[in-house]
């Protein structure tokens, strides 16, 4: 990437993610820039920027994925419960858990024709139910020492750093590899792409597999901090993570979107929250704002496409 | 023809819920020739079009390539046989700038399956201005291009990768009397290097012009076909109304 290409995306980013000021905002409330506090900063955009990441491919492609939070709270469950079997074996596990409820959702949207919001709302309840029954509403305890220090690392969690990684990997296959292309032509005319050759319901199945693999990999991320797998986590997780994506310009029509603009848009999400925490907002409100947040972005995505049809 | 045609359908039939879009056709294309396939709204055209380049699959019949059945799951394997589509509607992704589109599912790659972004510009932009001299500034979503420009992409791709049969749907249709005769010179220099072409339109006077032979479709069967130098225009246009010919002054 040159030097110009860099500096417009930076003001592009600036632009549409109003992070700058948010951070000047935040030097005001006490404690924002303290160690400990960017800590928890830097555990909790970590969780929720690997779910982000997914959701922002599969927003590319033109779908959407409600079942992110549900999946995040079964890879907890389940790398826990694989737990005795080594930490491979978990993460293992927990992957393969993901990528079947992404599977199922890809099946639903792709060979049934089912509007992508019913098709994963339907996977979120359904493995929601599936885990809350399992665990008969109680956590999973996971007390291995390799687990728990999965949760942590010094001076930056470890979860931070396997984001940052996650999201490296991400960017250079959409930008770099056809598959990438492949799956923005998706996004944008799915005709158009399968008249051009390519294998449309294949790609958009491996979108939602992706999507449901690092939502299970977050989990088990989350779950290594806490040591213990919630079956009832991630609740809030979709609306935080399509508010990430959508700042970050991702659309709802799909074709749009990118990985530095999602990780941009969850570092303004995760910011935002964390200043509502230090001052005291009590976390309803918190949702109400998130919530209102997206409902703007939703409506600003629609009016800038009715401009654009003109 | 005695050789074996470039590309044949035999007895095509195809079915949508209990519809018979089409109800056994025949058509041949010969390399070098410029076969027109016109007919109504309706009488089963775009179909056949979709069946040649892959979209959908005959319900029965065949499609033999230099005289071998072969059949298309996809219309990446129609193009694998050389058979490529301009569709009336480009098939461009509008968000992906011009050499994306141009290599689109054939993307060129370097070490480790990376795209190779520099050389796809270079031979995107190269095989642009041979079609298209002005047309500069390639590296942008095709959105905002141009009908033109649109249109210099969707044929550039299609004549780009060893095509042996093109087939065009609607080439003309939205575009001004000076980019028909473009279209035209174009189709004269593709039928010289022995390219089969197909070219669907229902603009009679163009394909009297254009084409070498005239099928003429009506409700999913060939009801004629003749010759532009021994008929006229009235007799195709009999024929696409009435599917038969006038009863006097046929030469056949």
């Amino acid at each position: 990437m040159n030097a110009g290409l860099f500096r417009d995306t930076l003001i592009r980013l600036s632009l549409r993610t109003p992070l700058l000021p948010l951070l000047v905002a935040a030097s005001f409330v006490d404690g924002f820039w303290s160690t400990g506090n960017l800590r928890t900063l830097a555990e909790s955009v970590s969780v929720d920027g690997i779910i982000v990441i997914g959701m922002t491919v599969v927003m590319i492609a033109g779908g959407f994925d409600l079942a992110v939070g549900s999946v995040l709270a079964m890879g907890g469950v389940v790398a826990v419960l694989l737990l005795p079997h080594g930490l491979v074996a978990s993460a293992l596990g927990a992957a393969a858990a993901g990528a079947a409820a992404g599977l199922l959702s890809g099946t639903l949207v792709t060979r049934l024709r089912i509007n992508p919001f019913i098709a994963t709302l339907a996977v979120m309840v359904m493995v929601r139910g599936g885990i809350l029954a399992y665990t008969d509403t109680r956590p999973v305890v996971g007390l291995e020492d390799a687990f728990l220090a999965l949760g942590g690392g010094r001076p930056l969690p470890y979860a931070f750093l396997i984001m940052l990684a996650i999201a490296v990997a991400a960017h250079v296959l959409l930008s770099e590899r056809p598959w990438g292309r492949h799956v923005y032509a998706v996004g944008a005319d799915e005709r158009a792409a399968a008249m051009a050759g390519l294998r449309v319901t294949r790609i958009k199945m491996q979108c939602y597999a992706l999507s449901g693999v690092l939502a299970a990999l977050a989990g088990m991320l989350l779950a290594a901090r806490l040591g213990t797998g919630s079956p009832i986590i991630g609740e809030a997780t979709p609306l935080t993570a399509a508010a990430a994506a959508l700042i970050g310009g991702a659309s709802l029509r799909g074709g749009e979107g990118s990985i530095p603009g999602a990780v941009a848009g969850l570092l303004f999400v995760g910011c935002l929250v964390n200043v509502m925490n230090l001052l005291g907002v009590p976390s309803y409100y918190q949702r109400m704002v998130i919530g209102a947040m997206l409902f703007a972005l939703v409506v600003t995505d629609g009016v800038l496409l009715r401009l654009r049809r003109r | 023809m005695a050789a074996a045609a470039l590309v044949e359908l035999v007895g095509i039939t195809r079915h949508f819920a209990g519809v018979h879009a089409l109800k056994g056709v025949d058509l041949a294309v010969g390399a070098g020739e410029v076969v027109a396939l016109v007919g109504h709204n309706g009488a089963g055209k775009s179909v056949l079009v979709q069946i040649l380049s892959g979209v959908f699959a005959p319900t029965g019949g065949e499609i033999r390539v230099a005289g071998r059945p072969v059949t298309f799951a996809s219309p990446a394997d129609a193009r694998r046989y050389g058979i490529e589509t301009i569709y009336q509607t480009l098939a461009l992704a509008d968000n992906l700038d011009a050499p994306a589109n141009f290599f689109l599912g054939r993307e060129l790659r370097r070490a480790f399956g990376f795209l190779d972004k520099k050389r796809m510009s270079s031979e995107a932009a190269r095989a642009l201005s041979d079609l298209n001299p002005n047309f500069i500034d390639i590296e942008r979503p095709v959105r905002q291009m141009s009908g033109g420009q649109r249109q210099a992409i969707a044929i550039a791709r299609a004549i780009h990768f060893d095509v042996k049969l093109l087939v065009m749907d609607e080439p003309t249709a939205a575009l001004g009397p000076h980019e028909t005769a473009q279209v035209g010179e174009l189709i004269a220099r593709l039928r010289s290097q022995g390219i089969g072409i197909l070219l669907i339109s229902h603009d009679v006077r163009d394909v009297m012009r254009l084409a070498d032979r005239i099928v003429v479709l009506k409700n999913g069967e060939v009801v004629g076909e003749v010759r532009p130098a021994d008929s006229s225009e009235d007799e195709v246009v009999d024929l696409i109304i009435r599917g038969r010919r006038l009863p006097s002054g046929s030469a056949a």
